[in-house]
């Protein structure tokens, strides 16, 4: 279905019946990222309310830069939230959606039950992780350049984008880019959220009252340890951390067996 | 060899007619090569910050000047000339094809010179806050000129600045230098600061020269006797990127600004509110400044149906590993 948000069409897939659970995936990615997690959650009894967040999938593109801004994408999945009803919801993360998951549990402690975030830690602990971190998301500050990121990743048959990023659904994603034009507004989640310094005073948000699961693999090559790890800092509730040893970023269709298992275990049904 | 956080660079040292010390940051073997170039009383550690914003695409290495760093004087000069010569050996014998300098302050001068002596080795010029003159000689403020011999960034050399040497600490000399080159050193990446006092205690126990006040006049005088310099700027014939902080108080931006006066193929780029050391109190700004020049200037894409990179970046890349 699809769910206006202020002007932005969100289109979402719900699935199953019981207690829900909203799954938001990041970059380049769509809500078919959890489609390994989907059958499993939902013969555990939950409901997975699953969306394409904006400038991804079948969701609307708004051309501006600004319009990326996770407070922007907050307000899309509260308003898919208000549309189907659901007061109150376990959410769970990657990636940008790992980011935006902890925003939500931040900023509306009543909706969110529990919060899983796979492969990001609390925002407010970036800026911090240190010369490990910058040294793996050189990336996130080469997609602010408009055009030249553009001209990197797609240049050669987007050879960078496949080499580089190693995306085990690459095809895939190099086809909706060139079918819809979407690249720009996928890297605008780069331009709207990274701070342009590095030493930009780190967002200020509310401890996570939720109790709150963190997830990081030790083959990705973008996201070091101790920003998911040291994110407990931001958590009043109580938190647990789990290292996947031996898989790359994608942890959902990498591990997929194992992400199921965490999450069907940390999350009450 | 002080890393930061276990990711810092691969230590190496060569012998140029004495032993000289570079650090390899890493980068794609295949990609374009720069050369960092640090300034009066620095080391390859004031690339630290920026590195890692850098190699994703690029190749960088970073060089110890003559007695900065790991390098040790041993028996050479270490005056203008001598980091000339030194920077000249190691792109004539440690790195394979032309490269692309980047110096701040002190060492953007080297830089400068070198690419004005030997264009075939230099594919490019960053230049950051460099200590250069001006198309104007004998009209440099005193001020200036005193500061350029004072063009400290955090290393080792700084220390004979104090009478209160042995009684410094390491980490109140870095602090120091910090403030007086950055407009607000909390923006410094923490563990690159920590980084710098380790490696500056660490060089409390190997110094024992006076390479510092060597390097400080030597510099002082080519900036009072700006004619040489002038005439090799004016034969440069690679692209230049000037970077400056709008706010340093070493080499003033009304300064910075007459150097580029005339000249073609430099561009200058203005860092909003960050002193002396961009490289260090804005690393994403410097980064991003230094990439994007580089694929418009120096590295253009030949053909926008291919996408590849031009003729010159196959010039630029590859450095063996010694």
């Amino acid at each position: 279905m699809d769910v206006d948000s202020g002007g932005v069409n969100i289109h979402v897939e719900v699935t199953g019946e019981g207690r829900p659970v909203v799954l938001l995936h990041g970059f380049p990615d769509s809500g078919a990222l959890w489609r390994h997690q989907v059958p499993a959650l939902v013969d555990a009894g939950f409901s997975c309310i699953v969306p394409d967040l904006r400038g991804f999938g079948a969701s609307d593109a708004p051309a501006e830069v600004d319009a990326y801004s996770l407070l922007s994408s907050a307000g899309d999945v509260i308003a898919v939230l208000d549309h189907l009803g659901v007061d109150r919801t376990h959410v769970v993360g990657h990636d940008w959606g790992a980011a935006l998951s902890w925003i939500l549990a931040s900023f509306l402690p009543d909706r969110v039950d529990h919060l899983a975030a796979l492969s990001v830690g609390h925002p407010s602990g970036f800026g911090s992780a240190g010369v490990e971190q910058l040294q793996k998301s050189w990336y996130m500050f080469f997609f602010q350049l408009e055009g030249a990121a553009e001209r990197w990743l797609s240049a050669d048959d987007w050879a960078n984008f496949r080499t580089w990023f190693g995306h085990p659904d690459a095809d895939d994603v190099v086809a909706r880019w060139e079918a819809t034009g979407t690249l720009t507004a996928a890297l605008n989640w780069y331009r709207a959220n990274v701070p342009q310094a590095w030493a930009e005073p780190p967002l200020v948000a509310p401890p996570v009252a939720a109790p709150t699961l963190g997830v990081w693999s030790t083959g990705d090559a973008f996201l070091g340890e101790a920003q998911v790890a040291g994110s407990d800092r931001f958590v009043s509730g109580p938190w647990r951390y789990e290292r996947v040893e031996g898989v790359g970023h994608h942890i959902p269709l990498e591990a997929p067996d194992v992400v199921n298992r965490l999450l069907v275990d940390f999350l009450p049904g | 060899m002080t890393t930061v956080s276990g990711q810092g660079p691969t230590s190496h040292s060569t012998d140029l007619d004495g032993p000289v010390h570079w650090a390899d940051y890493g980068g794609p073997v295949d990609g374009p090569l720069l050369v960092g170039v640090h300034g009066l009383g620095g080391s390859h550690l004031n690339w630290a910050a920026l590195a890692p914003l850098l190699t994703g695409r690029n190749r960088l290495i970073a060089v110890d000047l003559l007695g900065h760093g790991h390098t040790p004087t041993a028996g050479r000069t270490p005056d203008i000339a001598g980091h000339v010569a030194l920077l000249d050996a190691v792109l004539d014998r440690v790195v394979e094809g032309p490269a692309v300098l980047v110096g701040n302050s002190m060492g953007g001068l080297v830089a400068t010179l070198v690419a004005a002596d030997s264009p075939a080795r230099v594919s490019g010029l960053v230049l950051v806050d460099p200590a250069l003159p001006t198309g104007r000689p004998g009209r440099v403020h005193p001020r200036v000129l005193t500061n350029f011999a004072l063009c400290a960034v955090p290393g080792l050399g700084e220390r004979y600045l104090t009478a209160r040497r042995n009684r410094t600490t390491a980490e109140q000399t870095v602090r120091r230098v910090l403030a007086t080159t950055c407009v607000d050193p909390a923006r410094v990446p923490p563990d690159v600061v920590e980084a710098h006092i380790a490696f500056t205690e660490e060089a409390d126990r190997e110094r024992g020269d006076d390479a510092y006040l060597v390097s400080a006049r030597s510099l002082a005088w080519s900036m009072a006797r700006p004619g040489p310099t002038l005439e090799r700027i004016d034969r440069l014939r690679v692209p230049v990127l000037h970077l400056h902080g709008e706010r340093d108080v070493l080499i003033p931006l009304t300064v910075a600004r007459r150097m580029a006066d005339g000249r073609a193929d430099w561009r200058l780029e203005v860092a909003r509110d960050i002193g002396h050391a961009p490289m260090l109190e804005a690393p994403v700004w410097t980064a991003l400044r230094i990439q994007e020049w580089l694929d418009d200037a120096v590295f253009p894409a030949e053909d926008p149906t291919d996408g590849r990179t031009g003729g010159r970046r196959a010039a630029g890349s590859g450095v063996p590993l010694s």
